[in-house]
């Protein structure tokens, strides 16, 4: 019997298809999946993820987006989360997460080296997150106001991100909330433009959309090496220069599909990972490791801590620091 | 103006004038075209051949070519792009026939609302279908809540294969049933019942008569699908979970995380394929066409 050439390329084309969903199916099932920071990419794609991949063979997908989004995406999926791991610049969402019941407990058998700021409160079976690097917020400032303004009186465009999307605005209603809450509403009153993530705050003062804001301070130094025009010091506020540290977190998603999430987790905290998180302008947990190159020079400072179980209080705020249109 | 010669071409005389006109329009024309479509395409050209934007536009290297292809995690999107449009083609080929082949020869009760009907994914934003289909096959839909109380087990397609699957098929459904449609229209169905008087049983008839008249359709609209499916973005972006992310997906995130070059280098890779595509399953299909009309 003859066989004819659309046949023959019909049961390729079905026979591609089959191959394509066995494709599809095998990499929903061993693939880790973390919810992310844009602030993280650089670190993780080109540092942390590539040496996981090789040293475990496992895949792993870091999704970008903005806190408050991936927290709701979260939310919405139920009992079948997308996400195993989130990795996260402030604990709000994580200690929030946790109380709702969307996260389990991270159990890290190497963390007695760790400092408490970088821990969250004890809950059964282990902590509800751990940071695993850390960054500390700067003023970010565009290079023609000359010296660097003070965050209380600088009558300038200020560019504070999103409260509610960005987990970088959050820090800004922690440092104006703890430290000056006057001087947060002065400098609200001079944003019209807020950045829904950390990489957008720092492009809104490359691109001259303002002229003041805070950042991290790995995500300046990254841009700064890629030449973006922009200047920075800690941020000064009533001439005092002060250190708010941003938590760079981990926290593993309840109902987890894939078992090796936690084992991705550890891996944040090994000894190389520490010793390398540097080179990607971030600052490590543990003492003993570099700090980035170009850092700012924290000699002397008392860090501004904060009590994350106490969330609840600073989420109430985040809505006040929304421009209203 | 036009002159009769007497011969049988007419000689066009074209006054200054009409030159002029002629060239206002033309640069008329191809300035929109240039401001619009040509010029942001090469803009996006250039910036994928830039280091870094942020120092200036200087299209001087290929690194964020090689990069794409030589990461998994960037040139992966690209291949599931593929993926994802093969499965959907399949399954058009099948289905979007089954339905216009039941509308047009009245197979079924409200042949002609599922023919309008089948219209209406054209009609709405694919942001909406792909909520409606989040919302459907989700924690908190209807088919979770019947297969809890069933099974005790809530069933949801979220951030699967399948709800993407679902939303490529119904945002390229309209494509393959009108291009079938067409092609059953145009066919004579006096030959279907020669055929059947001749004892052939129906499958028998739809198979060695239908089908093949149907071939230059199939291909017509499995082209669309597939130029569809691979350009989608409004429902895949709601619906995709982070490891099945489509190329118009990577492009998205990619320049929103401020890897402006790299998402370009990504849309340019993605334009020569799709259009490559396009233009060889087209050529393929005109060729059909062509050898149907010699026949």
């Amino acid at each position: 019997m003859r066989t004819s050439l659309p046949v023959v390329l019909l049961v390729i084309l079905f026979a591609g298809a089959a191959l394509a969903t066995a494709d599809l199916r095998r990499a929903e099932q061993v693939t880790i999946v973390v919810y992310t920071t844009p602030a993280l990419k650089d670190l993780l794609e080109k540092d942390v993820i590539p040496r996981y991949q090789n040293a475990t063979g496992e895949r792993v997908e870091p999704v970008y987006v903005a806190a408050g989004e991936e927290y709701n995406r979260l939310r919405l999926s139920g009992a079948s989360p997308e996400a195993d791991v989130f990795l996260h610049a402030s604990p709000l969402y994580l200690e929030k997460g946790y109380s709702e019941g969307h996260f389990l407990p991270v159990n890290l058998s190497g963390a007695q080296g760790i400092d408490a700021t970088f821990q969250g409160a004890p809950v059964d079976g282990g902590r509800a997150w751990y940071a695993f690097a850390w960054s500390p917020l700067l003023e970010v400032y565009s290079p023609r106001l000359g010296q660097a303004p003070d965050l209380a009186t600088a009558d300038v465009k200020f560019g504070l991100a999103h409260p509610l999307l960005s987990n970088n605005g959050v820090y800004n209603v922690l440092f104006y909330e703890t430290l000056d809450p006057a001087a947060g509403r002065f400098a609200l009153a001079r944003t019209a433009v807020q950045p829904t993530d950390s990489r957008s705050t720092i492009n809104g003062i490359a691109d001259g959309s303002f002229d003041l804001t805070l950042g991290y301070e790995a995500v300046t130094l990254l841009y700064q090496a890629k030449g973006a025009k922009v200047a920075t010091a800690l941020p000064i506020l009533h001439g005092e220069p002060r250190l708010v540290p941003v938590l760079f977190s981990a926290a593993l998603v309840a109902h987890h599909h894939n078992r090796d999430a936690e084992r991705f987790i550890a891996f944040l905290f090994t000894h190389e990972t520490q010793s390398r998180l540097g080179k990607s302008y971030f600052r490590s947990v543990e003492p003993g490791f570099p700090a980035p190159a170009g850092g700012a020079n924290l000699t002397g400072l008392a860090p501004v801590t904060y009590d994350w179980s106490q969330w609840r209080d600073l989420e109430a705020k985040l809505p006040d620091y929304e421009v209203q249109t | 103006m036009t002159i009769a010669t007497g011969d049988e071409r007419p000689i066009r005389v074209r006054h200054a004038g009409e030159t002029v006109e002629r060239a206002a329009w033309t640069l008329v024309v191809w300035l929109l075209f240039a401001l619009f479509i040509l010029g942001p395409l090469l803009t996006v050209l250039a910036f994928s051949l830039t280091s870094n934007v942020f120092q200036g536009v200087r299209p001087t290297t290929l690194q964020h070519y090689v990069d794409l292809f030589s990461n998994a995690q960037l040139y992966q999107p690209l291949v599931r792009s593929f993926e994802v449009a093969l499965i959907v083609v399949a399954i058009q080929l099948v289905f979007g026939t089954l339905i216009a082949y039941s509308t047009v020869r009245g197979k079924i009760f409200g042949a002609r609302t599922l023919d309008a009907m089948s219209n209406i994914t054209i009609a709405l934003p694919s942001v909406v279908v792909g909520l409606a289909l989040l919302a459907f096959y989700g924690p908190f839909g209807p088919i979770s809540a019947v297969a809890g109380a069933i099974f005790g087990n809530p069933l949801t397609l979220t951030w699967t294969l399948w709800i993407l699957v679902f939303a490529h098929v119904l945002e390229t459904f309209p494509y393959m049933v009108r291009s079938v449609t067409a092609g059953l229209q145009r066919m004579d169905p006096t030959l279907e019942s020669a055929a059947r008087s001749l004892g052939g049983s129906k499958w028998q008839v739809f198979r060695t008569i239908t089908l093949p008249q149907l071939r230059p359709s199939l291909v017509a609209g499995s082209v669309l699908v597939l130029s569809r499916s691979i350009a989608e973005f409004g429902a895949t972006i709601i619906v995709v979970s982070a490891v099945l992310r489509t190329a118009p997906v990577k492009i998205y995130s990619e320049a929103e995380s401020g890897s402006i070059e790299l998402a370009a280098a990504y849309s340019v890779v993605l334009m020569l394929v799709s259009f490559t595509t396009y233009l060889l399953m087209s050529r393929w299909l005109l060729k059909g066409e062509t050898d149907a009309g010699r026949a």
